[in-house]
């Protein structure tokens, strides 16, 4: 396992809470996103895995090395990358990557040739001598995960990796991510609020909200737990009469939703709405969304706003 | 070279070679490290010495006690030399402190506060460095760079103020056991406290002109120290410079101890 996590909690002493009871599991090779929205608590989190803040309760195991025990040790074999943790926009994009080569302790000769190549990699070969003030966003998020690369870290944190690239350049990072991680079982924790996104790159995702982990796994897995069956969708001009006798309910005033467990009881539900006498214009299995799931479990988990609250 | 491979891992090399290449591409931290030696010990001695061609008596007249102490330790020296001494041995070492002050002030404030202004500290923190190792590659860092331009502003202090003594009485005084004692001794002193200093002030400011106003602790002191060198109401002598030394040197050690002990991660975010 790359990452346990056990019982782990942060709170400030401005007595806010930002994690609360967090156990997680993350095996090695494994695209994992942490999702939530902003405030969730995902930098939080990424920066208690690195020992940059304390843990106020539990703790955590980085391949088995104690998180509270050497966090240079952990910072060798992690890398990060969030908008929290800035270029040097005074230097160009070599110098900064040479020397966080350097504080990473590699030789001058493996800098340089490392540097070269994920400048290569993500298209900045052409800027690499241009000072960061001077790059575009998109330029500097490259920065980021080319430094956060720099050490070939076995587990890599990366916060909205691909906000404010281009669809080109957003398409290469996704690429380099799943190489990474298929290829050379280098850990991603890719923190985003973009569900989307989130789902067509990673294996696994966790719901962070409120610093609570509401839901982890793989989306199958997730879905099971929650029970959240596929949706088969119908439209029809007579369907009022048998929405009762199917246990649907209406999306809007022509579309019945009625779930069922799985695609192989579509065939002989339609036989017996057909038999009864219903005309059925359309009809379309839903699979639930990883975004439809995850609003799904925060709405569970968040309590329902109080009647004196309201205005 | 060995000295600083002995000292520092080539990590801490790297981040200390950072620090000064920053300050020297930074218009805010490069002017005033350079505008306040060069008014210090180039345009001040000058203009003693235009005015003492010019004949001006207006220092004569304004420091007329100090001026009478020194005529009594040196009863051979003619008037003009009295005045450049005075001016030069008494009244200067204590203002030469600024140009230390100030750099050591730039520098740590660039180092630290700037770093957490930019949110780059946090970059750093993801290395394999400790915050130990960074706090001393920083520390150090300010140092050299404040001790560097207080060496190079004792030496064009020392050309000027020797050109001028030997046009003007034909002697050349600089320097002597007072000022060698004030940059060997006091400067680097004085230079790890406003480093120190503006470590604590790290821990507490958000911007790189919030942390300048708190290096304003630390020159009061010296404008004080100032005040009572001009009055006469202390004479400098090198016995004083070596107490002040040593009283600053055992205060540089308490507080960077007491830096390293207390410095976390999370009070650099």
């Amino acid at each position: 396992m790359s990452i346990e996590v056990r019982g782990l909690g942060k709170s400030f002493a401005t007595g806010a809470v930002a994690l609360q009871g967090i156990d997680l599991d993350i095996a090695q090779g494994t695209l994992f996103g942490l999702l939530g929205p902003n405030g969730a608590g995902k930098t939080t989190m990424v920066r208690v895995l690195n020992g940059i803040l304390a843990a106020t309760t539990g703790g955590a195991r980085i391949f088995g090395r104690d998180l509270a025990g050497d966090p240079a040790e952990i910072h060798r074999i992690c890398g990060v990358m969030t908008e929290t943790a800035a270029p040097y926009e005074a230097l160009t994009g070599r110098e900064n990557l040479e020397l966080f080569g350097r504080l990473h302790g590699l030789a001058p000769a493996e800098v340089a040739a490392r540097s070269g190549e994920l400048l290569r990699v993500l298209d900045l070969d052409e800027h690499r001598d241009k000072r960061v003030k001077h790059y575009s966003t998109g330029m500097k998020r490259r920065l980021l995960i080319a430094r956060a690369l720099l050490h070939r870290p076995q587990i890599l944190y990366l916060d909205e990796p691909t906000s404010g690239l281009d669809p080109e350049a957003a398409l290469q990072v996704n690429q380099l991510l799943g190489h990474l991680a298929r290829r050379d079982g280098v850990t991603v924790v890719l923190c985003t609020h973009q569900l989307k996104y989130a789902e067509s790159l990673c294996t696994h995702f966790g719901f962070l909200d409120h610093g609570r982990l509401l839901a982890n796994g793989t989306l199958a897995e997730l879905l099971r737990q929650h029970q959240a069956a596929p949706v088969l969708e119908l439209r029809g001009p007579n369907l009022h009469a048998h929405a009762d006798a199917l246990g649907g309910t209406w999306q809007d005033h022509d579309h019945l939703n009625v779930p069922v467990q799985d695609e192989t009881e579509v065939p002989a539900l339609l036989r017996r709405l057909l038999a009864a006498g219903a005309d059925v214009y359309e009809a379309r299995l839903r699979q639930w969304s990883l975004e439809d799931l995850y609003f799904a479990v925060v709405a569970k988990h968040r309590p329902a706003p109080s009647a004196t609250g309201s205005a | 070279m060995a000295l600083f491979n002995r000292w520092l891992t080539p990590a801490e090399q790297a981040m200390l070679v950072k620090d000064a290449r920053q300050a020297a591409g930074d218009k805010r931290i490069l002017v005033p490290m350079l505008i306040v030696p060069a008014i210090l010990v180039v345009v001040l001695p000058v203009l003693l010495f235009v005015g003492l061609h010019l004949g001006s008596e207006q220092l004569e007249h304004s420091r007329a006690g100090l001026l009478l102490k020194i005529a009594q330790l040196n009863p051979q020296a003619g008037r003009a030399q009295l005045v450049v001494e005075m001016v030069v041995n008494y009244l200067y070492p204590v203002q030469f402190l600024l140009v230390p002050v100030m750099a050591a002030s730039v520098m740590a404030a660039s180092s630290f506060v700037g770093e957490k202004e930019h949110k780059t500290f946090e970059s750093l923190l993801y290395t394999p460095l400790t915050v130990g190792q960074l706090y001393r590659a920083k520390v150090l860092g300010a140092f050299v760079i404040a001790y560097a331009i207080a060496l190079a502003s004792f030496a064009v202090f020392g050309v000027v103020v020797n050109v001028g003594s030997y046009l003007e009485f034909g002697a050349i005084i600089f320097p002597n056991l007072r000022w060698m004692l004030l940059i060997l001794w006091v400067t680097p002193a004085i230079s790890v406290l406003c480093i120190c200093l503006m470590v604590w002030v790290s821990a507490r400011a958000q911007s790189y002109q919030e942390a300048q106003q708190w290096s304003l602790f630390v020159v009061l002191p010296i404008v004080m120290a100032m005040v009572g060198q001009t009055s006469g109401a202390v004479m400098l002598s090198e016995w004083l410079l070596v107490a002040a030394g040593a009283g600053l040197f055992a205060l540089d050690f308490v507080l960077l101890g007491r830096a390293l002990r207390k410095v976390r991660p999370e009070t650099l975010l």
